[in-house]
């Protein structure tokens, strides 16, 4: 089983979102906090008899490194900033 | 070599760098002291099966303890006296009547929270989006978000919002009528609360909806606009194992 799919059997997430495609397929994306990834998967048939994963993924869901920078030199400077 | 003592005891020291002792006792009745002075401790596993159990003392000093207490009886006794800087306790009573409940705080600070506030804290919040193109069909129901509650939980949900828009620009300035339900399915069996605006709609419960590991349940949209509509819709909550 993929980690998508038994992430959303299993309850283990904290958010999910499901895109309804027209053929009946659905797209699901699952993260929990803390996690910095995300898993998104295309299933057909979901629930059913003959269920089946067509694409999975994980993905990286940390902020660019260039934010990431920006918010390490803010902390840096604390409530003082720069002028 | 300790000597045995004339009462029958068997003094025992163990003093290698990792010991590993296996006990089986199975008496009418025993008296056990035990000193452990170590740096770490792993697991240590006690199962008492006794038709009655004296008085067992015990005192821990650490600078961490987790201290996971599983006590089934007619009725117990337990008297816990906490002094640390921080200490998070939680209780899970599960009984046919609760006696006298008194609980003594001598603190500088302490954090009261209400239950759902207490289970995002845990990281047991649910957040259920899902969205759904509807073409123009009168009338045709359309699930945006479904999900079932896994085997050992219970989901408890605590609002839900959806919105509905024109697919085509031309269509935007007209009325986006939604007519939403949330469906619980078990065995067949549907339980419906319904829902719906124009444009959109938010309820957040005042009394959560509780559903029981197995149940499905589904945010579905009706379709009653005439033009082609984009339906949103989300369920959130908290969910907590049984």
């Amino acid at each position: 089983m993929k980690e998508g799919l038994r992430r959303f059997y299993s309850g283990d997430f904290n958010t999910m979102n499901q895109q309804w495609q027209s053929d009946g397929s659905v797209v699901i994306t699952l993260s929990k906090d803390d996690e910095n990834k995300a898993y998104r998967f295309k299933v057909t048939d979901l629930y059913g008899e003959h269920e089946e994963v067509l694409e999975d993924e994980v993905i990286d869901t940390r902020p660019p490194t260039y934010i990431e920078a920006r918010m390490k030199e803010a902390k840096k400077h604390g409530s003082k900033g720069s002028t | 070599m300790p000597q045995d003592h004339p009462d029958g005891t068997v003094p025992t020291v163990f003093s290698k760098a990792d010991v590993k002792v296996p006990v089986d006792i199975q008496a009418q009745y025993i008296t056990l002291d035990v000193d452990i002075t170590a740096q770490t401790v792993g697991n240590i596993a006690i199962d008492v099966a006794a038709q009655s159990v004296g008085n067992i003392s015990i005192n821990l000093a650490a600078s961490a303890i987790t201290l996971d207490i599983n006590l089934a009886a007619s009725a117990i006794t337990l008297d816990v006296n906490l002094h640390s800087q921080t200490a998070n306790i939680d209780i899970d009573i599960t009984a046919t009547s609760i006696g006298n409940l008194t609980i003594d705080i001598e603190a500088q600070s302490v954090g009261v929270y209400l239950s759902p506030d207490w289970e995002v804290k845990q990281g047991n919040q649910k957040q259920i989006t899902g969205s759904s193109v509807v073409a123009d069909s009168f009338l045709t129901s359309y699930v945006t978000a479904t999900y079932t509650v896994p085997a050992g939980k219970e989901f408890y949900l605590y609002g839900v919002s959806g919105c509905g828009h024109a697919n085509a620009q031309a269509d935007g300035d007209l009325n986006q009528i939604c007519s939403a339900r949330i469906i619980k399915t078990v065995d067949a069996a549907e339980a419906y609360q319904y829902l719906g605006g124009n444009g959109g709609f938010t309820y957040p419960f005042t009394v959560p909806i509780k559903y029981e590991a197995g149940v499905l349940i589904e945010l579905e949209f009706k379709h009653i606009a005439n033009h082609d509509m984009l339906y949103i819709g989300s369920m959130f909550g908290f969910e907590r194992s049984i």
